[in-house]
């Protein structure tokens, strides 16, 4: 069964009519929608048992199975005070191993949708089920926001990681899209930021207080580099021209002021520019649209060893937060990092590399 | 089972015995061709293919002499020396030219044999030295034949020059010169070993020459793809550079070709080479 989300109503009612299963355990309903109050602010009891091993528990429900969800769970069910004889248990669409182990040092019980389980009650009960594959995985609520152009919401913590608001944000990322102030993209919305921060947070990226601001550093750079797809290529074309790289650099900018096209080094060509690394000879650049620079380039397509690579791409965060140098514009350091990520291990290393050098930025501005 | 460390130190022992001397080695073969690879890879330099194959095993070394060094034979005395001296033993039926250098347990798969090459009998016209398809004899003799490879006519062309470093057998770290052949004189010669393996029943032979010749192309640079142009067009008049040709149109200039065959063939070969721009740059160059 593929579903787009489900609501703790419908994870009530599977309670209710039973069909969850976990054998050898048996779960059983016993009350639900109890009413918050004072002394019973958990949402259900039910009955687990093993034989003639029978346990009640009081149960939290969380229809969201991020991190964040599973934590706010984990430490409601921590702080709760709870009637004698009553044992704490968590119920979620999915529990991975990671928070099945989590709740069993804890000491708490839980239980989700797929097959997996964690029961402990000292002395009489102690079930570990894993393995169950994640029924809601390919309809997760939460789009993928850690790439495309909703990635460049995470992108730009890592160059300033406080801002006052959503609005702050929503700025930030379309200033330094230089895709939107030189080649008329549309503007990212306040909408697609506010969702894009809704799941860093959850994420347990981003922290919310009177501020909003970068917490995990290193777990937003791993789900960007996880997350990466390279850019949707529409032309691609390698050029021999007779200028050195800096005669190169010179035409091209003066191509992108007089044409009016953002051309910026690739990732990968602008590496020297951060880390030591033998410089490429072939110099790559996007741009968003090829044919306009062609007509104006004099090389020859066909030789074995040109030095000029074109790539025709639309996609913006390949232009996010490119930076100029003299008179050229090279990636910014985590497109540059992102792209080393893809490469081979001479490639990743020098990505390690980077990674530390923009840590121990975020680290010198906290 | 000899490696290409092993390898590398038996031709460092040599070049410490040679420390003296102005014999310059041009070294061929698989072990040159390891050395190119390895060239390209530790300066990672641009090559003319992204996809470059795994050192093959061998337990040769071709050193080719500069035919100079043969004319005035006087100055190989040092090398006969140092070859008596490392313990190395000639080759029955290929005395002078081969050498051989047990290794342990005395098996043949545990020695280092050493190739003495040279450049095509033409370049002995007129000189003291003797010379047949099979052997260049100095005169006088010093105890070192060289054997003459006739379509190495652009042996002495642009060579490059490599430090060689590493430990000797006593430990001892040691550096010295060396030269590989230019890409162009190596792909002449092992087109032609090619063709000469080509009909004999154990292919394993051609399929190595199939995968050197793969290894060759793959490795030249911008600047020896350019000279590469400008020798073969100071040679086009030799017949062996039009043969060559002849033998890459035959062999390797499709992807149905015996060549492009057998190199798929080889244990070294990987899915991921680039054949159809090998065969396109091949074909360019041997037009």
């Amino acid at each position: 069964m593929n579903r787009k989300t489900i609501t703790e109503k419908e994870m009530s009612e599977q309670l209710r009519r039973g069909t969850i299963s976990l054998p050898p355990l048996r779960i059983r309903l016993l009350k639900n929608n109890i009413i918050p109050g004072l002394n019973q602010r958990f949402k259900a009891i039910i009955e687990l048992s093993w034989h003639q091993n029978i346990v009640r528990c009081a149960v939290e429900y969380k229809s969201l199975y991020t991190p964040k969800a599973f934590r706010d769970g984990l430490n409601f069910l921590k702080l709760l005070m709870l009637p004698r004889g009553y044992e704490p248990l968590l119920f979620m669409p999915f529990l991975s191993e990671e928070h099945l182990l989590d709740l069993e040092r804890e000491g708490i019980s839980g239980i989700d949708l797929c097959g997996n389980c964690v029961v402990i009650v000292p002395g009489m009960l102690a079930i570990f089920r894993s393995g169950g594959e994640n029924r809601f995985s390919t309809s997760a609520p939460i789009k993928n926001i850690y790439r495309k152009n909703s990635s460049m919401v995470g992108r730009v913590f890592l160059l300033k990681y406080r801002y006052d608001g959503v609005q702050e944000i929503c700025a930030e990322v379309n200033r330094r899209n230089i895709l939107i102030n030189k080649w008329n993209k549309k503007p990212m919305s306040l909408a697609t930021v506010s969702k894009s921060l809704k799941t860093l947070e959850q994420d347990l990226i981003i922290q919310r207080n009177k501020t909003i601001q970068l917490i995990q550093p290193d777990k937003l750079l791993e789900k960007l580099s996880r997350n990466y797809n390279s850019p949707t290529i529409t032309g691609q074309v390698r050029i021999k021209i007779s200028e050195g790289r800096a005669g190169i650099q010179k035409l091209l900018l003066n191509y992108s002021k007089e044409l009016n096209i953002p051309i910026v080094a690739t990732g990968l060509s602008s590496v020297d520019k951060f880390a030591v690394m033998k410089r490429e000879e072939l110099l790559s650049v996007y741009c968003p649209h090829m044919d306009t620079l062609l007509e104006r380039i004099q090389g020859s397509i066909s030789d074995r060893f040109p030095n000029l690579e074109i790539i025709e791409t639309n996609d913006e965060p390949v232009y996010f937060d490119a930076w100029q140098e003299g008179d050229f514009r090279w990636a910014s350091p985590i497109q540059v990092y992102l792209e080393l990520m893809m490469g081979d291990r001479r490639d990743r290393e020098t990505a390690e590399q980077m990674k530390s050098d923009i840590l121990k930025n975020f680290s010198a501005r906290q | 089972m000899i490696i290409m460390p092993d390898l590398k130190t038996s031709l460092l022992d040599l070049l410490f015995e040679l420390k003296d001397t102005d014999i310059k080695l041009i070294i061929g073969g698989g072990f040159g061709i390891f050395l190119k690879i390895e060239h390209v890879k530790q300066l990672r330099i641009r090559t003319l293919l992204q996809e470059l194959p795994e050192a093959r095993s061998t337990n040769d070394i071709d050193l080719f002499l500069r035919p100079e060094l043969l004319i005035h034979s006087e100055k190989l005395k040092p090398m006969a020396n140092a070859f008596k001296k490392l313990g190395y033993r000639v080759v029955a039926g290929a005395e002078k030219y081969q050498f051989i250098k047990s290794g342990e347990g005395d098996t043949q798969t545990s020695s280092v044999k050493i190739d003495i090459l040279t450049g095509p009998q033409s370049y002995f016209h007129n000189t003291t030295v003797k010379v047949d398809k099979r052997r260049v004899r100095p005169h006088p003799s010093v105890g070192i034949h060289a054997h003459p490879v006739d379509e190495a006519v652009t042996l002495e062309e642009e060579l490059l020059q490599k430090t060689l470093a590493g430990e000797l057998t006593s430990g001892e770290k040691w550096q010295a010169e060396i030269f590989l052949p230019h890409p162009y004189t190596f792909l002449m010669m092992k087109l032609f070993a090619f063709r000469d393996r080509l009909n004999y029943a154990d292919k394993e032979f051609s399929r190595y020459h199939a995968l050197d010749i793969y290894a060759i192309l793959a490795t030249i640079t911008e600047e020896e793809w350019r000279s590469a142009f400008k020798i073969c067009k100071e040679y086009s008049d030799n017949r062996f550079i039009k043969e060559a040709g002849l033998i890459v149109s035959q062999y390797f200039s499709g992807i149905d070709r015996m060549g492009i065959i057998q190199l798929q063939e080889s244990h070294y070969y990987r899915h991921d080479f680039q054949l159809n721009e090998f065969i396109s740059a091949l074909t360019e160059l041997f037009r």
